[in-house]
């Protein structure tokens, strides 16, 4: 509604309008009531009329037939003019073929006006006969009325029936003029105390004394109810306009603290609101930037393509959802440089989903990209070498070994395993180690080719290297080259020099291959043969290679051992290491492992446990042994003997080990002197600080260690001082046929001699012939161990 | 000489042919109202003017008496009527025209027949009434009935014999002096029963007469009009009209007849004892 429609809408007040309402109302009545009576009663009139003068002219006629028959022309003449007379007739005329009579009366004065009569158009009413006995004319009779008197009497009556309609009006709208200012006192009351609520008198109310009618009182009852309530809304809204506004305040406050930048807008997509981080991100300040589109103050690109992006913002208020921005875009500020960011777009609508603005929220996204690039390389580069990890590699070997099935290609994987790499680490320490892997990596990394050569570091000294798209002679020719170079390179490292080997075991990929489970194991495979055969060796994988066989027998031996270990169908054997010294009451024995085959069938430890030992399933059957040993010892109390428990050199490398032997120790009550552990030299060297801690932490319980096979490995008497065993236990390849070779018995007597001149007790093993023993006593060995004495036989456990 | 007065003569006629002819006045006695006098004698003289070529006009007085007397006094061409055969109006020349074709009238004295009274005697004393002082059925013959008789009665003129008959009817009068065709006619339009106590000798119905001033022509066109009215279709049809608007029975035309007709009427008013009224 305009305000012109308003404006004439409120011109008249109730009051008036249905006092015009009623007034004109009347009017119309009247005029329909004298439409409705007026008509029929004129043309009553007019029919009355018209059937008076019929009837005047038979009157006349009745009264003068017999003068006419009698052609008594005077009595017809009287008669007629005192009918004319006496009834007002205006005319009366009588033609004959003798005489023509005629009588008039003078119209009378009537007082209806002109128009009245005009309106009317009353036909004059005029009746005429021809006055006729026995078929005889006698003459022709006329008569013709006045119609005045019946207008002024239809005027007359019109006037009477006006006046009292105006007088019943007056006396109506009298009536109606004191009920509705009775009535319309509520009202009234209602609209002053309506203005003064508007005026800010929230206690004003409409009064109920004066006399209202039912509608107005409960209007007014309704009305001071509303008022009531929206005085309490009054009184909630002011209270939460002054919530909202420290809301707005703390909201304004955070907006413009937080680090994440803000951009408001309205529906247009025209800016309303930027925040301080905004403004620093754009270079538009907030007054610069107020009422400008958002593409204008928040320049997009795309990073990938460098072509301009879409804003977000609009889009979102086109598309009335969010949008986010994708992980390419960047700012392009308005000093030209160009900051990466993340964004979300969202429009703001209101309760009915209609788009009222939108906000634009983004960030800084520089550092967190870069470190997502950081992040991702790092996920597929070895942080030491920047070579590609070992995960990298398995992608890429997925992808070759699919090119191979599925494209016919040609690809070749080596593995790579540095030789004597460890002694680097432990002469030298880790920083060595990792300087030596990393001239290696660069070494190595320069020789491939990027495009089809894949360099990983596949884990501690391993490396990996795939060929793509070449032959296996290629890639010999590459690998050789390679090792080659590495066995020329020095390192030095604290004026010690280093001369490193690399074993390199050679697979192709072909179609048959599972899964890249079969590359590597190929590989790795190869690459075993080739460093057993002494390191610096090149070995390709060749399925009917009797060492490759082997080995791959030991995987086999893998699956038996787990199936025989869920099975629990390891038994426990023990051979006795038999005093030769005089004294000794306790008896000593070697606890053995044995696997008893699905056949039931004992089942020698020489072929299993070096596959246990190669694929890492020894400490399992480490600390099985121990668990079921000590629980044996638990329930055999009759058992005094002392016993010596293999540990493996992968265990040696657990340091949770210690914890899990005393462990199981404390739960039992037997002398924890009465067991000791063997460990092997090579493995002992290769966990050197770990097997020290373990041999001190369980001497301290009184439980000895040995040193297995000693003489076998390498041998470094700093070792022996390191490590703080009891018994030095002389390797049984010197022990077999020491008795007739001079050379074995020499090392025997040597290795005694340091053992004992170190304070530790020796034990030869693998005696299998009198004579041995014989020399073996002579020598003075402390220990002896051997088929001729004690064939190893199950653990008496009843 | 006699050609020139063949030409005035030819240019006379011609002018009395041009002329538009001056009807004859013709006067019917008062025997019932003037309306139903005129409804029953305007057709027909409308019929005979036609056929005889002699314009008729009805002349009607306002009592039989007053129309007498404008016969006696010159006022009318031709009448019907039975009161000029009284001695001094006999002598005025009036001639016998035609006649109703009716068997003829009398003179009764009627009483209603739930009347006690059976005889005329019975009369005496009594009002009767009569239709005037110059009826020769209404008045003369049935007075004369009573005179012979001896029977003195109160004479009571209702005006014209339909109004007697009213009378009657009524309770007013004892008895009537009426026309026996009048009073039959009557009777059986009003369902009427009556006893006649006395009746006289049959009279010739009035007639219709012409003036001594009418030439014997145009009083003969006239009589073989009014003769020929009966034969003729229209004439017939004319009558039956007529007859209908008095409600009378049957139709009756016009005979040739003669003032010999009448003779019995100069006889009775010669000697009567009834003082006629001339």
């Amino acid at each position: 509604m305009s305000n012109g429609q308003r404006i004439s809408g409120m011109r008249y007040s109730l009051f008036s309008r249905i006092m015009g309402t009623v007034f004109v109302l009347v009017v119309l009545m009247y005029l329909v009531t004298l439409a409705v009576l007026g008509v029929p009663l004129k043309e009553r009139a007019q029919q009355h009329l018209n059937v008076r003068a019929e009837s005047e002219l038979s009157a006349i006629t009745a009264a003068i037939q017999d003068h006419v028959l009698l052609r008594d022309y005077p009595a017809i003449e009287q008669a007629i003019a005192a009918r004319t007379a006496r009834f007002q007739i205006l005319r009366v005329r009588l033609t004959s073929p003798h005489v023509t009579l005629e009588s008039h009366t003078a119209k009378q004065t009537q007082h209806y006006p002109s128009w009245f009569s005009s309106a009317l158009d009353m036909l004059a009413p005029n009746a005429n006969a021809e006055i006729k006995v026995g078929g005889m004319s006698y003459g022709m009779l006329e008569v013709e009325l006045d119609t005045g008197s019946t207008i002024q009497g239809l005027w007359d009556l019109i006037v009477r029936f006006t006046l009292l309609v105006l007088g019943s009006v007056f006396v109506v709208m009298l009536i109606l003029r004191w009920r509705l200012r009775v009535n319309l006192r509520g009202l009234y009351a209602l609209s002053g105390a309506a203005r003064a609520i508007a005026s800010g008198n929230l206690d004003a109310r409409a009064s109920l004394a004066f006399g209202s009618p039912p509608e107005v009182y409960e209007t007014k009852l309704a009305f001071n109810s509303m008022a009531d309530h929206v005085s309490r809304l009054v009184v909630e809204l002011e209270k939460k306009h002054a919530d909202l506004m420290v809301e707005k305040e703390r909201l304004r406050v955070t907006i413009e603290s937080i680090g994440d930048a803000v951009i408001v807008s309205d529906a247009n997509g025209m800016i309303e609101f930027i925040n301080p981080k905004a403004q620093e991100l754009t270079g538009f300040s907030s007054e610069s930037a107020h009422g400008r589109r958002v593409s204008d103050v928040l320049p997009l690109i795309n990073d990938k393509t460098g072509s301009m992006a879409a804003c977000p913002l609009e889009l979102a208020l086109r598309n009335n959802t969010v949008v986010e921005l994708d992980s390419h875009t960047l700012l392009l500020t308005r000093s030209g440089n160009r900051i990466a960011i993340s964004d979300t777009a969202a429009p703001i609508r209101s309760d009915d989903g209609k788009v009222q603005g939108g906000v634009l929220v983004f960030q800084d996204e520089s550092e967190r990209r870069s470190l997502m690039h950081r992040l991702a390389w790092q996920a597929e580069r070895d942080h030491l070498t920047g070579l590609w990890n070992r995960r990298a590699m398995e992608d890429k070997l997925n992808a070759a070994l699919s090119g191979v099935k599925h494209e016919s290609r040609r690809c070749i994987f080596c593995y790579i395993d540095l030789d004597r790499f460890k002694l680097v680490n432990d002469t030298c320490g880790h920083r060595a180690g990792d300087t030596l892997l990393q001239r290696l990596s660069a070494i190595m990394a320069r020789r491939v080719d990027d495009k089809n050569h894949y360099l990983a570091r596949l884990g501690g000294d391993e490396f990996g290297l795939l060929f793509v798209d070449a032959t296996l002679q290629e890639a010999l020719e590459h690998i050789q080259g390679l090792r080659d170079e590495i066995s020329r390179f020095r390192f030095e490292w604290d004026d010690k020099m280093f001369m490193l080997g690399v074993s390199l075991g050679v697979t192709e990929l072909h179609p048959g291959m599972t899964d890249i489970g079969d590359v590597l194991a190929q590989a790795d495979t190869a690459c075993y043969h080739a460093k057993s055969l002494g390191g610096n060796a090149i070995q390709v994988y060749e399925k009917t290679h009797p060492a490759l066989r082997k080995i791959n027998d030991e995987m086999q031996w893998v699956g038996t051992i787990t199936k025989a270990f869920e099975a629990h169908r390891f038994v426990l054997y023990r051979q006795q290491k038999v005093a030769l010294m005089s004294g000794g009451k306790t008896e000593h024995y070697e606890i053995l492992l044995r696997l008893r085959g699905e056949d039931g069938e004992i089942i020698s430890p020489g072929e299993f446990l070096p596959a246990a030992e190669r694929y890492g399933l020894a400490p399992s059957f480490d600390r099985w042994v121990v668990r079921n040993f000590c629980a044996y010892l638990d329930t055999h109390p009759e058992d005094t003997a002392s016993y010596a428990l293999n540990l493996s050199g992968r265990s040696l490398g657990d340091s949770s080990l210690a914890d899990f032997i005393l462990d199981e120790i404390n739960k039992y009550s037997f002398d924890p002197s009465r067991i000791s552990f063997e460990v092997t030299e090579s493995a002992a060297i290769d966990s050197l600080d770990a097997c020290e801690n373990l041999i001190l932490t369980l001497k301290s319980r009184g439980i000895l260690f040995a040193l297995d096979d000693f003489g076998k490995g390498q041998s470094s008497f700093g070792y022996l001082k390191r490590l703080p065993v009891a018994y030095l236990k002389i390797d049984g390849e010197f022990v077999r046929g020491m008795n007739v070779d001079r050379e074995k018995l020499a090392i025997v007597k040597a290795m005694h001699t340091l053992g004992h001149e170190l304070g530790k007790q020796t034990i030869a093993e693998q005696v299998e012939t009198e004579e041995e023993l014989t020399c073996l006593k002579k020598m003075g060995v402390d220990f002896v161990q051997g088929y001729l004495l004690h064939k190893p036989a199950p653990l008496p456990v009843d | 000489m006699r050609g020139s007065l063949m030409c005035l003569a030819m240019m006379l006629s011609a002018m009395c042919h041009a002329a538009p002819q001056i009807p004859y006045a013709f006067g019917v006695l008062n025997q019932r109202s003037l309306q139903a006098t005129a409804a029953y004698w305007n057709p027909i003289l409308n019929f005979v003017s036609m056929r005889s070529g002699v314009p008729l006009e009805l002349h009607i007085g306002r009592t039989a008496n007053e129309t007498t007397d404008r016969a006696v006094a010159g006022q009318l061409d031709f009448t019907y009527t039975n009161h000029l055969f009284t001695p001094k109006r006999d002598r005025l020349g009036w001639r016998v025209l035609a006649r109703q074709d009716s068997p003829g009238i009398r003179g009764q004295i009627v009483v209603l027949d739930s009347s006690p009274i059976q005889t005329v005697k019975a009369l005496d004393g009594k009002p009767v009434a009569f239709a005037n002082p110059y009826g020769v059925t209404g008045y003369y013959l049935p007075i004369d009935l009573l005179v012979r008789a001896g029977v003195n009665v109160i004479p009571v003129f209702s005006g014209n014999q339909e109004a007697s008959m009213g009378q009657l009817e009524s309770g007013q009068v004892a008895a009537a002096g009426v026309n026996h065709q009048v009073m039959a006619d009557f009777a059986q339009r009003r369902q009427l029963k009556y006893r006649v106590l006395a009746e006289s000798e049959a009279y010739f119905d009035l007639a219709v007469m012409a003036s001594p001033r009418i030439s014997a022509a145009d009083g003969e066109k006239v009589r073989q009009a009014f003769i020929n009215m009966a034969r003729d279709p229209e004439g017939q049809n004319v009558l039956k009209q007529a007859a209908q608007s008095l409600n009378l029975p049957q139709v009756r035309g016009f005979v040739s007849a003669d003032n010999r007709d009448y003779n019995n009427y100069r006889r009775f008013f010669k000697q009567t004892q009834v003082p006629v009224n001339e």
